[in-house]
């Protein structure tokens, strides 16, 4: 064979083959992202950011929440019964607002049944230029969370899809029913350790004092993001009703921001104080901020030992007052709120904490003792 | 941009390639050259255009230089812009890369407070330096010939060995550059090209990549692992680093063939080694031929006494560790094979030869031992690691296996959990077995005819590279 003919021949056969790959992935879709049900019976195998396209496309829903791990515990069937609908739970752990944004353009450009965004409002997520993805070992694939259908092939020509394929086949072959229904996929929290207030003390005590300031942490670095991700898509959906709120986070959270620098807390409050002002020219806008709520966030039960994430039953609390209660009228009150906040943060200690509302963790010590057993 | 990266085989590639093969067509061939040169400075950059500069202005300095040393006609100006050119040469990398280091072990040592400059290493600096410096001592020796800029630049900067080496060296590069049987398109070549270039992005993808998952969970994990563990995350790293390094050179020289060029072979399966003299023969030739040219023999080689030559060794070695890295890791490792060089010249002055298998096996332990110093992020992990892989009194078994042998020996084997399963163990047993048992890529290039099976083999191996270019690791977000 000559040289020539041999360069034909390779290149034609890298077109085929990669061709036939795409399209075998096609048919098979293993991130159900084209269709709900094809040749095989979904199993949800994949990574969050992976899996939520194919499910915002597909599934029925009239409520969508994008958030982030502090969103993930929200159960879609207390959000129906409670709010009277149907929710697909969009939450991304560790998201960023241009992650959150995607999600939520996504959804509406896919489904017109959407009416209703509830959407967390978290300082990690928008202290970030506007633009910023996760990038790492499970990067966002934003090719995923557009309209376009050319860079589809990145998703149909990708070495993830083996794996998830092959997971797949073997679930349907051996009927393994796990990880079928949405609504457990990505919960957590049901085995995690207790928290402690010698542990939280510790922690507190062991707080590195920052001697610069992180760039990025500042109002306006949060704003320019909150400004392109979240305003943007409220202007552009004006018939859409978008809930945002502040997790509860713990209070010796945020105290301990406050150690390692006193201009987190200055500059939060900023962001949030601007971020009501901006959300109040918007008649589809509303903003529940529940991170001044001293019995949640004073309570250590509350949380995992992580100092960070609440138990499930501190999501349903938020979805009840969604559900029953105002939001933010005036700024008069919005600024007592953040008043509250503030002497919280600076004057807290934590001989003020309480550790009472594992009372609430019936289901979670259910399943330690299971585990146990 | 690396070359196992869509942006470099979908699109700067194609691009660059029938550029070139355009510009050929026309009399002069200097611009098909030049635009190569442009090309890999665009290559450059795409890492980070702020370290364009630095590239152009070294490139600039020693051309310059070495226009000034072939035209003094006084021995002693020659000598000054030598010295002077070594001094901007080694200047440039001590700045760039060993600054920092000197800096944190002098405030370490002296209890000091100056300030790190923590810069980003620049791209390629050891090598375009080296190639460089190489280049002005020919210059001295009245070795280089009257090349034009454009064929200088190119020879510093040409995009397939630019990055990751190899080394090369001016007189095997530019004579090619200006050969006219180069410039035209000679499908033998570039079939050649796509062949060794898929095996070498093959090596990377496929191979290097999942290894390195292995090696970088075990290293990540240290407290977790057994004895066994141990060994499995050392082992996939010695496989990792070879087929991630071979792979890479691999992938240069089938770059350079889709040009017409060759550039020289850095691999020859070194770990079939039998002794630590015919490792370095085998493992990063080019890095070996310039320290043995511009170190060893200027400082006496083997010359001067036994004495003088062991002294010798071990500096090359010192140097050739510093090279590698601004850290005490590969100081240390650069010293294990300087002393095992000097260890090896002396056994080797007496008649008693090993059998091949242990020569092989020791060559090999020593080899991989080292590593482990080249791999760890300090001494302190890799002291551990390597306590840990000759613990042998904590050789426990996987609670399966041991379980089959105290029933059938009727014995008690203690159990532990192990950290990697069988599927790894056997990952890395295949590994070996393509490492000690199969044709390496230079081997098969040699042996290359083009025709349907090879084609056919050639572009499948190329796209399931392609698929697993991009992985997904899953991220445990909430992990208990």
């Amino acid at each position: 064979m000559s040289g020539k003919k041999f360069i034909m021949l390779f290149f034609s056969s890298v077109i085929g083959l990669v061709g036939t790959i795409a399209l075998a992935f096609y048919i098979l879709d293993p991130l159900f992202y084209y269709r709900d049900e094809g040749l095989i019976e979904p199993q949800y195998n994949a990574d969050a950011r992976y899996q939520m396209p194919g499910l915002l496309r597909n599934k029925e829903y009239e409520t969508l929440i994008t958030a982030t791990s502090m969103g993930r515990n929200f159960r879609e069937d207390y959000v129906d019964d409670t709010l009277n609908t149907e929710s697909l739970n969009g939450s991304l752990a560790s998201s960023y607002a241009k992650e959150q944004s995607m999600v939520a353009q996504f959804a509406l450009q896919e489904n017109e049944q959407l009416n209703h965004v509830i959407w967390e409002l978290n300082f990690y997520s928008f202290a970030e230029d506007p633009e910023k993805v996760l990038d790492s070992a499970t990067p966002f694939p934003t090719y995923m969370y557009d309209d376009s259908k050319l860079n589809d092939i990145k998703y149909l020509f990708h070495s993830y899809n083996v794996r998830l394929a092959a997971n797949n086949v073997l679930a349907n072959v051996s009927n393994d029913e796990l990880r079928r229904n949405p609504e457990e996929l990505y919960k957590f929290g049901q085995v995690a350790p207790e928290e402690s207030i010698e542990r939280i003390d510790g922690w507190l005590q062991r707080a590195p004092e920052l001697q610069e300031y992180p760039e990025n942490e500042t109002k306006e670095v949060m704003i320019a993001s909150f400004k392109e991700n979240v305003i943007q898509v409220i202007e552009d959906n004006p018939d859409t009703t978008f809930t945002f709120f502040y997790a509860p986070y713990p209070v010796y959270n945020q105290h301990r921001y406050y150690l390692q620098h006193n201009r987190y807390l200055e500059e939060r409050l900023a962001f949030k104080e601007e971020v009501f002002e901006l959300l109040s020219q918007y008649d589809n806008a509303e903003l529940y901020d529940f991170q001044d709520q001293k019995e949640i966030t004073f309570d250590a039960g509350n949380y995992m030992a992580d100092a960070v994430h609440y138990y499930e039953y501190i999501n349903e609390y938020i979805i009840n007052t969604i559900a029953s209660e105002d939001p933010v009228t005036s700024k008069t009150a919005y600024d007592q709120q953040l008043e509250n906040l503030k002497n919280q943060v600076i004057n807290f200690n934590v001989d003020q904490l309480r550790n009472v509302g594992y009372v609430n963790r019936d289901e979670t010590e259910e399943d330690v003792v299971s585990m146990n057993q | 941009m690396l070359f196992n990266s869509y942006v470099f085989i979908l699109g700067f590639l194609p691009v660059v390639v029938v550029l070139y093969y355009l510009l050929l067509k026309l009399d002069n061939k200097i611009y098909s050259r030049l635009v190569l040169v442009l090309a890999s400075l665009y290559f450059y950059s795409f890492w980070n255009i702020s370290y364009l500069p630095l590239i152009l202005a070294s490139v600039f300095v020693n051309y310059f230089v070495s226009i000034l040393i072939n035209r003094s006609v006084k021995i002693g100006y020659k000598k000054l812009f030598l010295v002077l050119g070594v001094v901007f040469n080694v200047g440039l990398l001590g700045y760039f890369k060993y600054f920092d280091f000197f800096i944190e072990n002098t405030n370490q040592f002296f209890q000091t407070n100056w300030p790190l400059l923590e810069i980003a290493l620049p791209l390629a600096i050891s090598f375009f330096t080296f190639q460089q410096i190489a280049y002005i001592v020919d210059s001295y020796r009245g070795e280089t010939g009257t090349y034009n800029f454009v064929d200088y630049s190119l020879f510093v900067t040409f995009f397939p060995q630019l990055i990751a080496g190899p080394i090369v060296h001016h007189s095997e590069m530019i004579s090619q550059f200006k050969d006219k049987k180069n410039a035209v398109f000679k499908s033998l070549n570039f079939s050649s090209g796509l062949f060794i270039f898929s095996i070498g992005l093959a090596k990377k993808v496929l191979i290097a990549d999942t290894f390195a998952q292995y090696a970088n969970d075990g290293y990540g994990n240290l407290a977790a692992l057994s004895v066994v563990d141990s060994w499995i995350t050392t082992l996939a790293y010695t496989l990792q680093l070879y087929f991630d390094f071979s792979g890479y050179c691999d992938m240069a020289i089938g770059l350079a063939l889709l040009f017409n060029f060759r550039i020289p072979v850095n691999f020859n399966s070194p770990y079939k080694s039998l002794n630590i003299q015919e490792f370095w023969r085998r493992w990063h030739i080019t890095l070996g031929r310039f320290f043995t040219q511009y170190v060893y023999i200027p400082l006496g080689g083997s010359r001067k006494g036994p004495t003088r030559t062991y002294i010798n060794l071990f500096l090359i070695f010192f140097i050739s560790g510093f090279w590698h890295g601004a850290g005490w890791t590969f100081i240390v490792w650069g010293v294990m094979h300087g002393v095992a060089s000097i260890i090896y010249r002396a056994w080797s002055k007496g008649k008693y030869r090993l059998p091949r298998l242990v020569a092989l096996g020791i060559t090999f332990l020593f080899v991989h031992v080292a590593w482990v110093y080249f791999r760890a992020p300090d001494l302190t992990t890799a002291n551990q690691m390597v306590v840990k892989m000759f613990n042998f009194q904590a050789l426990d078994l996987p609670p399966g296996l041991s379980a089959v042998l105290s029933s059938v020996l009727n014995m008690n084997f203690q159990a532990t959990p192990y950290f990697f399963g069988w599927s790894t163990m056997l990952l890395v047993m295949l590994g070996y077995i393509l490492v000690f048992f199969t044709k390496n890529s230079i081997e098969r290039l040699e042996e290359f005819k083009p025709n349907v099976r090879s084609g056919v083999a050639v572009s499948l191996i190329f796209v399931a590279s392609l698929l697993y270019l991009t992985r997904v690791s899953e991220f445990i977000y909430f992990n208990f």
